[in-house]
């Protein structure tokens, strides 16, 4: 019912928005949005883009003059949320705040979802993580060296905890085969979700984890990161960056970084091409947000990031992460047999 | 262990504010009501309430919050004693000896044996929290693969405690949850048995799931009666029966405390929580019992058993939550996002420097338990009228009720749909005979225990025993486990023996 009377509504604002063109009016263009807003959460209360969704909604709706709802769709590896965010009418209504990399290009080529990446548009992707290796504060491994040294000794007895569909995976797999070393010569300890990784890192349940570094921040006491799948090493973890330990090994040149989980708003894919100005009015209203020193310093205080990167730069990255996990050579990591 | 500074300050903070103790009836009644409310958890009532204490400072909300947790834990005992179907994971084992005692008009003494177990339980909880939650919280995410597979299947040897007469179909029920459970997309990206439906891939939707069974079981069962008990003058709420149940269980503090600790440790375990301690200390209980063929019959232990272990498993819950900043479940979940919005932190940093702050959430939690006795002895008052209601109305009642439940935990129709495909599953196999609860349990615990499986797998390189001759804990859960498995067997033996040694 609800949905029909949007329908109707936004089929006159057209027909206004269409007059007003002719007119030479561009305010009316303006009036965009004129009922709440919805975000959408493909997980569950509490993970990192529920509190993302909740703390940008309320500066959101300031400089939207809007209020902004967040609703949770969880499961399946946020296939459920995306399905349902496709569902709803693109009109700019409702928005969407996920980890598009590595769920989007799980969802499409292992869980067989019949959307395309491109049916997702990107506004910002303001939170791009790093996978690390990690290991609890008082293992036996103080540094990557003591790991490769075990991993070389005794193949195929130390254990690696990591989620199974994850640039993380694909990340250490690259990293093993460029120093000759392989999958079989690890125990690899798979998970569903990130937060179990995380707990068997500090509580040692594993010898190592390759994971998002973000989550590991507030634990940062708990854990002692060995390696960063970074070109550079971090400011955060005192730890040396993937190159640098290869080229130590005498590895020559290092293939290919994956950035880690991939985070930020979404829109409908065609809602540009249908509401330019209801996406010029979204875009506009995040950057706002994104540069304003106070959603910065709120953002900062949870540890959520919020880098202003804009629509293009947030498809090429989202493209360009797609295309590295669809790569023939990673996928067969991600699909089981 | 205690910090004799920080305990002062928490008493200072508690007697300066008022707002921490007017938080605490609101949130006990809003919790007894969810948890009465079939299909209504705990974190479901704490995610409606999580946006109300942004209007509140950070004590009282947290007071709120966790008030509306204590309360649910014994709102879920009155629809499982006065119905047989468990609104929540955690009261499962509370229908196995409370709905027979219901139906046999002595539903006042196991409400009341639910309300004080429930209470002191609470109480032995957060007691345990106030001692150990630091290294208690170092223990527990040392649990690894191993330990929590061991801890899935003592939940998991439930089943075998059910069979009763029959043990094969219980057996062959249990099994047949236990395939169920693997539905969906398992640990290492296997997907199995979806279907094609979307929505299976998280698995079968447990809470509608268990709901349609036991629903279609017991509900299914009462037609042709009127009234839910049989004799008129057992339908008052009478309190002097309701005392004598919580006489009960001070008539057995040694059992109760079992029960207690057993859910505040299983409870403590991150991702096993309340669901599997109520199991476990049922069949403990059962296991431990002289006569082990009066439970499921309607005796007031097996309600304690199963009551004060979920209580008790709020207190340990908290103990990840707070010593390292990890939810060990949903309710757990909620509070630590109502920890956020309050720019707090849980974890080891703060621990260590707002012990104060612990200790008043513990104390006024200890209040919270003391209430929780006035409240609900009124909340039974209400919630006993139940029997009274003739069951031509309370079976479409409690139908549209589970329904609409069943829909608030999924949000779209997969959740009625699944309380009607199990429903009829659950009329089927009580046709046939087959214990429907055992089902229930093998749906429960088969993701859980295969999950960890792979994982024990995985991390000792195909079960190699080296990594287990590193895992004491792991030894001791597995000795434990057969212990306890083999109970009943050494009892018999030994009472053949005295009775062998006294017949010549």
């Amino acid at each position: 019912m609800i949905l029909a009377i949007r329908h109707k509504m936004t089929g006159l604002t057209a027909v206004a928005l269409g007059c007003a063109a002719l007119l030479g009016a561009p305010a009316l263009a303006q009036e965009f949005p004129d009922q709440p807003i919805t975000m959408v959460v493909p997980a569950g209360t509490g993970g990192s883009n529920d509190r993302a969704a909740r703390l940008i909604s309320g500066f959101l709706s300031e400089e939207l003059g809007q209020p902004i709802s967040v609703i949770n769709r969880p499961g399946g590896g946020n296939l459920l949320g995306h399905l349902y965010f496709q569902q709803q009418p693109a009109d700019g209504y409702t928005i969407l705040r996920t980890t598009a990399i590595p769920y989007m290009t799980v969802n499409m080529l292992v869980q067989g979802a019949e959307f395309d990446i491109t049916d997702f548009k990107p506004i910002n992707l303001g939170d791009i993580d790093t996978s690390v290796i990690a290991v609890a504060e008082d293992s036996e491994f103080a540094t990557i060296d003591d790991l490769l040294a075990e991993i070389r000794e005794n193949p195929g007895t130390v254990s690696i905890g990591v989620q199974p569909t994850s640039a993380d995976m694909i990340n250490f797999l690259i990293f093993l085969e460029a120093l000759g070393l392989s999958e079989d010569d690890v125990r690899v300890v798979t998970f569903d979700s990130g937060g179990p990784v995380r707990n068997g890192i500090a509580g040692a349940q594993f010898d190592a984890g390759v994971i998002g570094e973000r989550g590991l921040r507030p634990m940062a006491e708990q854990v002692n990161t060995l390696m960063v799948f970074a070109a550079e090493p971090l400011d955060v973890w005192d730890a040396p960056a993937v190159r640098e330990v290869t080229e130590a090994e005498g590895v020559a040149d290092y293939p290919n970084i994956l950035s880690g989980s991939v985070r930020g708003y979404f829109v409908h894919g065609n809602l540009e091409e249908e509401y330019p100005e209801r996406y010029q009015r979204l875009v506009d209203a995040f950057k706002a947000v994104s540069e304003s020193e106070e959603a910065i310093a709120a953002h900062n205080e949870q540890q959520i990031t919020i880098d202003w990167y804009g629509p293009e730069e947030s498809t090429e990255i989202m493209l360009r992460e797609h295309e590295n996990l669809t790569n023939p050579e990673y996928l067969n990591v991600l699909k089981p047999e | 262990m205690i910090d004799g500074q920080a305990v002062l300050g928490a008493t200072a903070m508690l007697s300066s504010d008022i707002d921490i103790w007017l938080m605490i009836v609101p949130g006990l009644l809003i919790g007894l009501t969810a948890g009465a409310i079939a299909g209504l958890s705990n974190s479901m009532a704490m995610a409606i309430c999580l946006p109300l204490t942004l209007y509140m400072d950070f004590l009282p909300a947290v007071m709120f919050l966790t008030a509306i947790f204590t309360g649910s834990g014994f709102g879920g005992a009155i629809t499982s004693i006065l119905m047989g179907i468990p609104g929540t994971t955690s009261a499962v084992a509370t229908t196995f000896d409370g709905y027979p005692m219901a139906r046999a008009g002595r539903h006042n003494e196991a409400l009341g044996v639910a309300l004080l177990s429930s209470t002191i339980a609470t109480l032995y909880g957060y007691v345990v929290l106030f001692l150990l939650v630091g290294p208690l919280g170092a223990w527990v995410i040392r649990l690894a693969a191993a330990e929590m597979l061991l801890v899935a299947l003592w939940g998991l040897s439930m089943i075998a405690v059910l069979g009763g007469n029959n043990a094969i179909k219980g057996l062959l029920a249990g099994g047949f949850g236990l395939l169920l459970g693997t539905i969906g997309m398992n640990t290492s990206g296997y997907i199995r048995g979806t279907m094609d439906i979307p929505f299976l891939l998280d698995g079968i939707p447990l809470v509608p799931a268990m709901m349609g069974m036991f629903a279609a079981s017991q509900l299914l069962a009462l037609v042709g009666t009127r009234f839910l008990v049989t004799e008129e003058e057992n339908r008052r709420a009478d309190y002097r029966k309701i005392m004598a149940g919580c006489m009960e269980v001070l008539r057995r503090p040694v059992a109760h405390f079992k029960g207690s600790m057993l859910g505040v440790f299983i409870g403590a375990i991150p991702g096993v929580g309340s669901s599997v301690g109520n199991l476990v200390s049922y069949a403990e209980m059962k296991r431990n019992d002289d006569d082990p063929d009066s439970y499921g019959k309607g005796n007031p232990k097996g309600v304690m058993a199963a009551e004060s272990a979920n209580s008790s498993s709020e207190g340990g819950s908290m103990v990840t939550m707070l010593a390292l900043g990890i939810p060990g479940g949903g309710g757990t979940a909620m509070l630590l996002a109502a920890f956020t919005m309050h720019n707090v932190t849980g974890g080891p940093q703060f621990i260590n420097d707002n012990m104060d702050i612990v200790y008043t959430i513990i104390f006024g939690n200890f209040v919270q338990a003391a209430l929780l006795l006035v409240l609900g002895l009124g909340f039974l008052a209400v919630a006993g009228n139940i029997v009274r209601i003739p069951v031509t109305i309370l079976i479409p009642a409690v139908l549209v009720l589970a329904v609409l439940g069943s829909f608030a935990i999924t949000g779209d129709k997969a959740g009625p749909i699944t309380l009607f495909v199990f429903a009829a599953l659950g009329w089927v196999m009580k046709r046939y005979d087959y214990p429907v609860a055992a089902t229930v349990i093998g749906l429960l615990l088969g993701r859980m225990v295969e999950s960890e499986l792979i994982r024990t797998w995985q991390v000792s390189g195909g079960m190699e025993l080296a990594y287990f001759a590193e895992r004491p804990v792991a030894i001791t859960f597995a000795v434990l486990l057969v212990l306890s498995l083999m109970q009943p067997l050494i009892k018999r033996r030994l009472k053949q023996r005295r009775l062998s040694r006294a017949e010549p």
